[in-house]
Order: C-alpha cells, then structure tokens, then sequence
C-alpha cells in the first residue's frame, strides 16, 4: 500500500513557557495550513507514554523536532524512542537570532506573537522542503 | 501541605481536547486560582529532568488529560508524583453535548466554554485541596 | 500479538483486522456465538470515527433487520451510526460502554463489544467476509481516503 511520502513534525508541550505555544500554534500552522498533504503530527504525550502506532512513525519516517527551549524535549525524545531527527529546530534560538522580543502572553499569543509563529512556520517549511529536495523521505512501510 | 498545585495538562497537539487541557490550565493559574496553582511541562517531567521530577514529588498535583489515554496522570503517577486529583477533557464534552468544536489550533467559542467549565472544576478541586492542607 | 492479527501501516497509523472473526461490509465484526452474534465495530471504523463521547445502543429485546441502524456513536466530529449485518433480536448490550465509552477506542475487538443478537437465521452468516477479505475490502477503503485527502489537501 503506497502513499504519499509523509514527514513528521512534532512540537513540545511547553506549557509553561511562550516559547513553548509558538512551537505548538508553529507547528499545527504548517499542518493546517502551509503543507497539510505532506506532514503529520505525533502527539508527543502519547509518544512519550509508548503509543505504537505513534513510535513506529518514527521509526520509520523522518521527524522535525519543533521545541521551545534549550531543553529540547521533542528533539530528545524521539531520538531516545526512535532514532535521529531529520532537523530540529528551538523557537528560543530563532528569536535571539532574528533579534526579536519574546511574545507576552503563553496562554494566547497577539498580533505580534502570532508573526512570530508564522515565521517559525516558514523555517518548518524551509526544512520540510529541504529533506524533500534531497529525496532523503521514505513512503508508507507495510508490517 | 503547602506550595502552589501543579496543575500538569496533557497539551496533546493532535486532538482538540488537547487544547481544551492546555487552556482550563492556564485560566486557573493565571486568572481563577493565580499563586495558589502553577502549571509545568509534562514533556519534562517525562524526559526525567530531575527538577520536574521533584517538584511532582514535593507539591500536590492535578492532571489535565484530554483524552483517555491519559497522558498525563499516568506520566505523574510513573514519576512518583502526589495524584491529588484528574480531570479529562472529553468528559466535558460528554456532559455538554452540544458545545461540539473542532478546531485544534484555536479553541472556537464552543471550545472556550468547554475550557470554562473544566477549569472551573480544576479551581473548585483546588480549593478541596488547600483546605484538606490547611487542616493538617 | 502480530499473529491475531492482519495489520496495514497507513501514515502514522497500524489498522488491525482481528483473524478468525466475520465482518459486515459497514466495517462491523461478528464473533459467533451459538445461535448469535457478538457484534462491534472494527479498529479502521473506530480510527475514523475518533474519541467516542457518547454510545447509544438498542434496548434488550428489539428486533433488528438486516441493514437496520442499531446504534449510535458520537464522536466529537460527527455522528457515526452502525447498522447490523445480520437479522435478529438484541439479547445482550455492553453495559459498560455507559461509563467508559471509550472502550471502544482502545480495545475494539475485545471489551469494546457492543451488543449481541440472537440471529433469526444461522444461515445469514454466510453473507459475513471473512477476515482475509474484510482486510482486503478495508485497504481499499484505506487506499481511496488516502486519495481523496490528497485531492482534499487536508492533515492531520
């Protein structure tokens, strides 16, 4: 059974944090909105509670890791669980490098909060693009 | 027992009750219950980063799931954590059958008043639980 | 567990067909029983449907035509009602489903059973696939979802 190749983006939790929300609003834009035939998520709470179906992705596909801090537990987890992340990317280290305040608020982000999610976005779909351009994804793997 | 609560949300980023998880925590330790009740990174906690872990140890904590899987509770009681007390999301939904939402990425109306009511609940819990700790 | 089972990967997901039940074409499975049936729904249709909320099922001693729709589960996206495949009357519900609704979700070939009917003719169950063949119908299912979200463009 084929389908169309698939990349995961998975997003920290990071509720306690603003970097945290504009990883996760981030990540479920490019889902939605920017490249929603080619990505999916994996719910990290559940990937990290040992879901299958959710590890096996892993596994088996390539994996952007989307974290808001330094901590980097999206990253850390699925190469942990799963194997090497194709790209990672931390909000915190995006916003010191275009030199751009932190948003105000972790429980809803502004007008300004949400173009800085939006270029957050962009940077996901430079990387989606880029593993796509080198042919590096894999398609749908029958058990 | 004294400290602030933890109130730990599940934040699953696939489903909407994930949001709904994410925003009644928020509405309680930022509006309904602010410095009685904080919140911290489930993720942390799970990667065992050795802070998170003591914190869940040391105060009493409230999970938020928002769906029965139950990411949350089961990563709180698998760390050694003080269970006070668990709420899901979907509950919510099952009692208000009409509040039906969708949206994952931002909560619609019917979202937000789902929210409403689960961190109602959480701040009514809350206040169990500072009294039951008052007691002591 | 990979032996009970016939399993397809489809993105993020294993849809699994449990070997050695029946299956009705509207993605129910049937586990014989005597003279009925233990009727559920399969793991694709619970995956479509998503987190059930609510579950209502048919009352201890109504009468079920083929086809006739003969319960009803809400999930947050939509309203997903399952028909019998078979004739009968309903002998037995799962009671359980009242509280934990979400049985369904996580065991669907097993604790999330939903009724059981005792069968007007035995011989029906000749018109149930097989598990080999329901396996083949639901790639197929599977495979045209897959197109038409391409065509659709949605993720998930």
């Amino acid at each position: 059974m084929s389908s169309p190749p698939k990349i995961g983006v998975v997003s920290c939790s990071g509720e306690s944090c603003v970097e945290g929300t504009v990883s996760r609003i981030a990540t479920r834009l490019v889902l939605e909105k920017l490249r929603p035939e080619n990505t999916v998520t994996i719910c990290l709470p559940l990937f990290l509670a040992g879901e299958q179906g959710e590890r096996m992705f892993a596994k088996f596909f390539l994996t952007i890791a989307v974290d808001g801090c330094e901590k980097k537990c999206a990253k850390n987890a699925i190469e942990k669980y799963s194997g090497r992340t194709a790209c990672s990317i931390v909000v915190d280290d995006l916003l010191k490098e275009w030199g751009v305040s932190k948003p105000r608020s972790r429980r809803e982000l502004d007008d300004e909060g949400m173009r800085v999610a939006s270029r957050v976005a962009e940077e996901i779909v430079v990387a989606i693009d880029a593993i796509f351009s080198s042919g590096r994804y894999k398609k749908s793997v029958d058990v | 027992m004294t400290g602030p609560i933890l109130v730990i949300p599940c934040s699953g980023i696939g489903k909407v009750f994930g949001t709904i998880s994410r925003e009644a925590t928020y509405w309680v330790v930022e509006d309904l219950r602010e410095g009685k009740a904080d919140t911290l990174c489930l993720s942390l906690l799970v990667m065992g980063d050795d802070d998170t872990r003591r914190l869940v140890k040391t105060h009493r904590c409230i999970a938020v799931d928002g769906c029965p899987a139950e990411c949350a509770r089961k990563n709180i009681e698998l760390s050694g954590g003080q269970l006070a007390a668990n709420f899901r999301a979907v509950d919510l939904l099952r009692e208000h059958k009409d509040l039906k939402t969708q949206n994952v990425t931002f909560l619609d109306e019917n979202g937000k008043k789902l929210a409403g009511f689960l961190a109602e609940r959480i701040a009514l819990k809350i206040d169990d639980l500072m009294k039951e700790g008052a007691k002591l | 567990m990979g032996d009970d089972f016939h399993q397809v990967v489809a993105d993020k997901f294993i849809f699994k067909v449990k070997k050695g039940l029946l299956y009705g074409e509207n993605d129910t499975w049937a586990r014989v029983e005597g003279g009925s049936i233990r009727l559920g729904i399969t793991d694709y249709l619970q995956r479509r449907g998503g987190d059930i909320v609510y579950i209502q099922l048919p009352k201890i001693g109504d009468k079920v035509k083929q086809s006739e729709d003969i319960a009803q589960l809400e999930t947050i996206k939509a309203i997903m009602t399952v028909a019998s495949p078979l004739a009968g009357t309903v002998s037995e519900i799962n009671s359980l489903l009242n509280d934990k609704p979400e049985l369904v979700n996580e065991d669907p070939y097993g604790e999330g059973w939903l009724i059981l009917i005792s069968l007007t003719n035995l011989g029906d169950i000749d018109r149930l696939l097989k598990a080999e063949e329901y396996f083949e119908l639901m790639k197929k299912k599977i495979q045209d979802e897959l197109k038409r979200r391409m065509r659709g463009g949605k993720g998930t």
